[in-house]
């Protein structure tokens, strides 16, 4: 994750406007979804694109705290969040890490709902809210399926190996500009 | 039949049922991680309310932020007042939009295609 860190830094040198390394705890991912926010109110840009970086820095945070498993967190930070703002446009990355079996879950769902058409991701969409279980975390990739709507086709993922044993780094990278 | 009144947080909505005028109002952000644990409380006082509900019940909901989470957990708990539709009672969701909106107004939609009750989407 380091060196994914090192990367990512030097590519969006200047542009970062927000950065987090550290654990995703419910009261951490709350803290840092107030800070994006004021952040993204300081910056004013229009209120539209604010309110969609948001809604997606909402889904994604809670994405990755209903994914996170127990780690030695101080030995091991598992979770990178960056907010990015180039131009007209957000970027949104995230890297977390996860065990190797609930990556390859991730990574099956966002396949399964990459190959659909928007008009087929609308419908996906309303089957989970409509006939979803009522869950204390929700599911059923709905959140996924959300972010990948909401970013317009400029949603990357990646599964990378980590330094851990059994355990995958899952990787966000989301463009979010004005429609 | 009493009233429920909570007030708004940073991640939670404000709430107010009335349930002597039937009127319903939820307004502010919905964003918790765990909405049901937010929401369970509602569904089941709306579940005491369906018994002795007012002849007309009007739900207002105007919402700045919400997460998927919330969602799920809205259309939980507009279906229970389908009930009142099927004794003969009036109930309506007017849900609110800003023009610049458009994925609070496609929500709003989606309800439309999800519950039974009528969705007015009212622009503000």
């Amino acid at each position: 994750m380091k060196s994914l860190t090192r990367s990512i830094e030097k590519e969006h040198k200047g542009k970062i406007i927000f950065s987090y390394k550290g654990i995703p705890s419910e009261e951490m991912i709350h803290s840092i979804i107030h800070l994006a926010e004021a952040k993204l109110d300081f910056i004013k840009s229009g209120k539209p694109l604010r309110k969609k970086v948001f809604r997606i820095i909402v889904e994604i945070l809670q994405n990755i705290l209903h994914q996170e498993e127990e780690l030695d967190v101080l030995k091991y930070p598992s979770f990178i969040f960056y907010l990015v703002k180039e131009e007209d446009q957000y970027i949104i990355l995230t890297c977390n890490r996860l065990i190797k079996e609930t990556a390859i879950q991730v990574k099956e769902r966002i396949k399964s709902f990459m190959t659909l058409s928007q008009s087929e991701q609308r419908k996906t969409y309303l089957d989970i809210l409509g006939n979803g279980r009522f869950t204390d975390k929700g599911g059923a990739g709905l959140g996924l399926l959300e972010i990948i709507r909401s970013s317009d086709g400029n949603f990357h993922y990646e599964i990378l190996p980590s330094e851990i044993r059994g355990y995958k780094i899952l990787y966000f990278k989301i463009k979010v500009a004005e429609s | 039949m009493n009233s429920l009144f909570l007030a708004g947080t940073a991640k939670t909505p404000s709430i107010s049922f009335d349930g002597k005028s039937g009127k319903f109002e939820i307004s502010g952000r919905s964003i918790p991680e765990n909405s049901a644990k937010f929401y369970m409380p509602l569904i089941e006082w709306v579940d005491n309310y369906i018994n002795s509900a007012a002849e007309d019940t009007s739900i207002h909901v105007r919402l700045e932020y919400f997460n998927t989470s919330s969602l799920k957990s809205l259309v939980e708990l507009f279906r229970r007042f389908e009930k009142l539709l099927l004794v003969g009672k009036q109930v309506e969701l007017n849900w609110y939009y800003e023009p610049e909106d458009e994925d609070m107004y496609e929500s709003g939609e989606d309800f439309r295609l999800l519950i039974r009750i009528p969705v007015k989407l009212i622009r503000i």
